[in-house]
């Protein structure tokens, strides 16, 4: 064997442990240990345990329930998943599909106090695409919560 | 507008990747036919 | 033997031609995309990043696809043509797979909030990437042909297995990314543009596979015609 079809020998060989890795991760490692996020209901079946450990929870923006303080960009809403509603509290402004009723996922800690702090809020959105209804313009949900400030 | 940036980073986006590749493609094709042309193959390879 | 895997050398103005088809469709389909949707009720104008982003995504797994049936007639066939169509389709289907997570990352940053996530789409998506750059790697490592076929063919089609996992991600698990769209999900205000720019898109996939498909057989011409050189040059210096 020449010293060249040795090295590319083991190159081919590294590619396909690469490979293999990669297969077992997806195979093996998603879908047993990766869940992307929790519920709310999964988060506080976890009691104790659930407190102060980073995590991604999703679920609903409650309609009603949300609370922006356009001063201190400080934002409220409580999460559901229909069954469980967790109170999350976020900084900063959100993404602009941002409004009541629909699907978020936030990352960050359920604190003892019973909130949950976000670090990071992403939009869900859904598969539906569709122009506003007569009368609702794209969008008013999202400069309603804002109000001035953006425009 | 700010999501018009995005929209306009979208697209552009998608015609530098196809242009780029359509020509990195044809150049490479000029190459190997004037390669297959030079070692006296023309007969086949050129159009 | 190089003569019987030499194609029918067809001009390259032919796939120019075929090229600036697929260009010309796709500008139209985009004008047409662009100027006719209306604002969506959530998105606002972002919704039109959808025709460049979906068909890219669709015309990547059928890119995956022909890979997946190259691999499959290689390895049934042992027809070297089969090989190098896998081989052709992988480099396509990369760079279509580049562009759609690309894409997907401008769009995401205005409406999810983030450039990045590891929800479980994104995440099987980086691995067929980096799948497909094994292949492609594994392809320039190996030197004799026969072995490189039958090697790549084998990581091809696992590769292109993987595209099922991407695609049923978002039903299997939890994830960002919403679950694929539906003529009922999407308004005919969009549904025409999203096809139209589909259509172009996969014109240029066919333009994109055949050019690279030619360019891997005029290589293996050149490379057969060295081997004959040296062969020659063998036989002159024993004699």
């Amino acid at each position: 064997m020449t010293p060249g079809s040795r090295r590319r020998l083991v190159l081919a060989g590294g590619a396909i442990v690469v490979l293999c890795g990669f297969g077992f991760l997806l195979y093996g490692g998603i879908g047993e240990n990766l869940v992307y996020f929790l519920t709310p209901s999964e988060l506080l079946a976890r009691g104790e345990r659930a407190y102060d450990t980073p995590v991604r929870l999703g679920g609903q923006v409650l309609p009603g329930s949300v609370r922006w303080d356009a001063e201190a960009l400080d934002l409220r809403f409580r999460l559901t998943d229909g069954t469980q509603t967790l109170v999350v509290r976020s900084t900063g402004a959100p993404p602009q599909m941002f409004r009541e009723g629909i699907g978020v996922v936030v990352e960050g800690r359920y604190r003892e106090g019973g909130v949950f702090e976000s670090t990071n809020l992403m939009v869900k959105h859904s598969n539906e695409y569709r122009p506003p209804a007569p009368g609702e313009r794209p969008q008013d949900l999202y400069r309603t919560l804002l109000g001035e400030e953006r425009s | 507008m700010s999501e018009w940036r995005f929209i306009v980073a979208a697209y552009g986006l998608t015609w530098v990747v196809l242009v780029a590749y359509a020509i990195r493609l044809q150049v490479r094709l000029r190459r190997l036919e004037r390669q297959l042309g030079a070692n006296g193959n023309g007969a086949e390879a050129t159009p | 033997m190089p003569g019987s895997f030499v194609p029918a050398v067809v001009s390259r103005r032919r796939y120019q031609i075929l090229g600036i088809i697929a260009l010309a469709a796709l500008v139209g389909a985009e004008l047409l995309g662009l100027s006719a949707s209306p604002p969506d009720r959530d998105m606002g104008h972002l919704q039109k990043i959808m025709y460049v982003h979906v068909p890219a995504a669709w015309s990547a797994f059928l890119a995956f696809f022909v890979v997946f049936i190259g691999s499959v007639l290689y390895l049934w066939k042992r027809e070297e043509r089969y090989d190098l169509l896998a081989a052709a389709a992988a480099e396509v289907a990369l760079v279509l797979t580049a562009l759609t997570l690309a894409l997907g990352s401008i769009w995401g940053r205005p409406t999810w909030g983030v450039w990045w996530t590891w929800d479980p789409r994104l995440t099987t998506t980086a691995i067929l990437l980096v799948m497909t750059v094994g292949y492609l790697a594994l392809r320039s490592f190996v030197d004799e042909p026969d072995r490189r076929a039958r090697w790549s063919a084998a990581v091809g089609i696992l590769a292109s297995l993987n595209v099922l996992v991407v695609y049923k991600s978002v039903q299997w698990w939890r994830t960002l990314h919403q679950v694929q769209s539906s003529p009922s999900t999407v308004d005919p205000a969009y549904a025409l543009g999203l096809r139209l720019n589909a259509l172009a898109f996969l014109l240029v996939l066919v333009y994109f596979i055949l050019l690279r498909y030619r360019a891997a057989r005029l290589e293996r011409l050149v490379e057969a015609q060295a081997e004959a050189r040296e062969l020659a040059q063998g036989e002159e210096l024993h004699v």
